[in-house]
């Protein structure tokens, strides 16, 4: 019940604007598991459809329109938990060409977005090495902070964000538009 | 500069300064705090608590900070100077509507 809860939960948050999910979602995330962690499967029901319920309001502050929402119902419920379905299932469709592969804390991943390949691997939980476009960025560029793993080009700048989920193991990044090729584009995000 | 963000504070908003007064926090632990302090009579959602805490950063009242856990993954945030300000100016606003409230017997048992 509860894990059931969570991947509900989780699957509402991609709601949110992207840059937003990928600096908060794995926080929410947690923070939505310890709520409920102490509840009753009732509880836990009611807590899930009052906390989702807030997500899709927030998601449309935070998309910036005015809408005033009803309250929620058994069809808003099914309706936002078909949405979120389909926008993870859109989501992985884009991502076929990632390659993950995991071994005693270790985690090698590859992938590709429209600018080209970069790769990261993870060792107990923290960035240790990284490359794009076959070049690698040195430890000192990899910014890690909460979940998000940002790629630093030499002067600073945020090339490439990626958030780690790691109670999922899930990473998402934000796809670099097709122009940014290299390092030291204009393709801070 | 602080005067004009507070006119814009939510409740939520503000809670959240308060709760932060005594130090970081992550955002668990600013929920509880709220519900603490407000005796339950405010249950901050998670969605809403870090759509508020992502604006407050924006504007600059808090920021993000070090935090004593050993789990990098836990974000503490912490009031900035102007944050803090912000929180004062709030308070004192409500402080003076508390006085007003009390003094037109609005309230039970405080009335002068």
């Amino acid at each position: 019940m509860k894990r059931t809860a969570v991947r509900l939960f989780a699957l509402s948050l991609r709601l949110f604007p992207k840059s937003f999910r990928l600096s908060y979602s794995a926080e929410m995330e947690r923070v939505f598991t310890e709520r409920v962690s102490a509840l009753s499967p009732p509880r836990i029901l009611a807590a899930t459809v009052a906390e989702i319920f807030d997500v899709v309001v927030s998601a449309v502050r935070a998309h910036g329109t005015q809408l005033v929402l009803p309250r929620p119902s058994v069809a808003g419920i099914v309706a936002l938990a078909t949405l979120a379905t389909f926008v993870s299932v859109r989501d992985i469709a884009w991502r076929q060409d990632a390659e993950f592969t995991s071994s005693a804390g270790r985690i090698d991943f590859s992938a590709h977005d429209p600018a080209g390949e970069f790769t990261l691997t993870m060792l107990a939980g923290r960035p240790i090495a990284a490359s794009i476009n076959d070049v690698p960025i040195p430890p000192d560029r990899l910014l890690h902070s909460g979940d998000s793993i940002r790629f630093l080009s030499p002067d600073g700048k945020v090339v490439l964000t990626l958030a780690y989920y790691r109670a999922t193991g899930r990473i998402e990044w934000q796809a670099r538009p097709r122009n940014c090729h290299d390092l030291a584009s204009e393709c801070g995000i | 500069m602080a005067r004009q963000q507070v006119e814009s504070l939510t409740p939520l908003s503000a809670a959240i300064l308060f709760a932060l007064a005594d130090g970081a926090s992550h955002g668990y632990a600013i929920i509880r705090e709220i519900e603490e302090i407000t005796e339950g009579d405010m249950r901050p959602q998670t969605g809403s608590t870090y759509l508020a805490l992502h604006r407050l950063l924006a504007n600059g009242l808090i920021s993000e900070s070090s935090g004593p856990d050993i789990d990098a993954r836990r974000r503490y945030y912490r009031l900035t100077d102007l944050g803090r300000e912000a929180a004062r100016a709030e308070a004192r606003r409500l402080s003076q509507l508390l006085r007003v409230a009390s003094a037109r017997k609005l309230i039970s048992g405080t009335a002068t």
